[in-house]
């Protein structure tokens, strides 16, 4: 009963005092802002850290320099262990991350939802494959092909 | 007795969780400037990429030292297996192919975007980070029995596209 009284005195005399008051709502506030700043930050760090973009345009314009710069018939290893492990944690399938648009000379390399597409302007007719840590391009003379295909339907 | 005045902590502390945020402000800007400079520099090819097509024209025209074109009209797409869509009057690329016998201009055949062709030329003289980058290579090629000058200029002002 003493304590309880003692208690409800405290409280009493805590809303009385105007200063008490102001002391702990800056103290909230401060904390608050405090909070606020620590979790935007992370939230930021975390999405800059995935690098997913910059691995999207990096791979996307080697892929389409070196089927630019190749001749036909020759094959080319590209080493994508980097990419990989980001593709992973983004859970995009090995055979999802890099894709060819033939009609419109594009290379398009996704490790999320979104991709990055960048122009090839040769005329060759390529193969992308993935195996474990490597991407084998294949580069074939469109010509060439097309008479095998042709020769093939006789 | 000089009246000595006992300062306030509390006003001292309103001061100092001022100069708190402050401080939290600055670190943070700091951290976020250097993560969007670093994230925002470019990976621009676009002066290889010049350059590999400079080099495949000139490949695909001169052969063993003897230009291997005739001087009127001929298929540069098909000869140098380049994709003609891709050269389209508005596009990312150009090239010029230009041939001399001594001073004359004995031929010259351009695809893509022409405006690139001026834009190289101010590219030259002055940093601009949004014009195309080109790339100019010269040989000489044997035609019959003259020696001719053949000068290729190519450009790619390609940026790419995020989906």
């Amino acid at each position: 009963m003493l304590k309880r009284g003692l208690r409800n005195k405290k409280v009493k005399n805590f809303l009385k005092n105007k200063k008490a008051q102001e002391r702990s709502l800056e103290t909230l506030i401060f904390f608050l802002l405090n909070t606020i700043f620590f979790v935007t930050m992370l939230f930021f760090i975390y999405h800059a850290g995935t690098r997913a973009f910059i691995y999207e345009e990096s791979y996307a314009k080697q892929i389409a320099l070196i089927m630019d710069n190749a001749k036909p018939e020759m094959a080319i290893l590209l080493d994508i262990s980097e990419i990989i492990e980001i593709a992973e944690k983004n859970n995009k399938q090995l055979n999802e991350i890099f894709k060819l648009d033939k009609e419109n000379n594009l290379v398009k390399v996704s490790l999320s939802e979104r991709g990055y597409s960048y122009q090839y302007f040769s005329d060759y007719d390529a193969d992308l494959k993935t195996d474990n840590n490597w991407l084998s391009i294949s580069i074939k003379d469109k010509k060439i092909e097309e008479k095998v295909r042709g020769e093939g339907n006789e | 007795m000089s009246k000595i005045k006992k300062m306030d902590k509390r006003g001292g502390v309103k001061l100092l969780s001022i100069w708190w945020f402050f401080v939290l402000a600055v670190i943070a800007g700091g951290v976020v400037i250097a993560v969007i400079i670093y994230y925002s520099a470019d990976i621009n090819s676009n002066k290889l990429e010049s350059y590999i097509l400079a080099n495949k024209v000139m490949d695909c025209i001169i052969n063993k030292g003897n230009l291997d074109i005739g001087l009127e009209e001929f298929d540069v797409f098909e000869k140098c297996d380049l994709e003609q869509e891709v050269f389209r009057k508005n596009s990312n690329f150009y090239f010029k192919i230009k041939i001399y016998e001594g001073d004359e201009l004995v031929f010259s055949f351009d695809k893509g975007n022409s405006l690139f062709e001026k834009d190289c030329k101010i590219q030259e003289k002055i940093l601009a980070k949004s014009f195309p980058k080109c790339s100019e290579k010269r040989a000489s090629a044997a035609y019959g029995d003259k020696i001719l000058e053949v000068v290729v200029l190519a450009g790619s002002n390609q940026q790419g596209m995020k989906e």
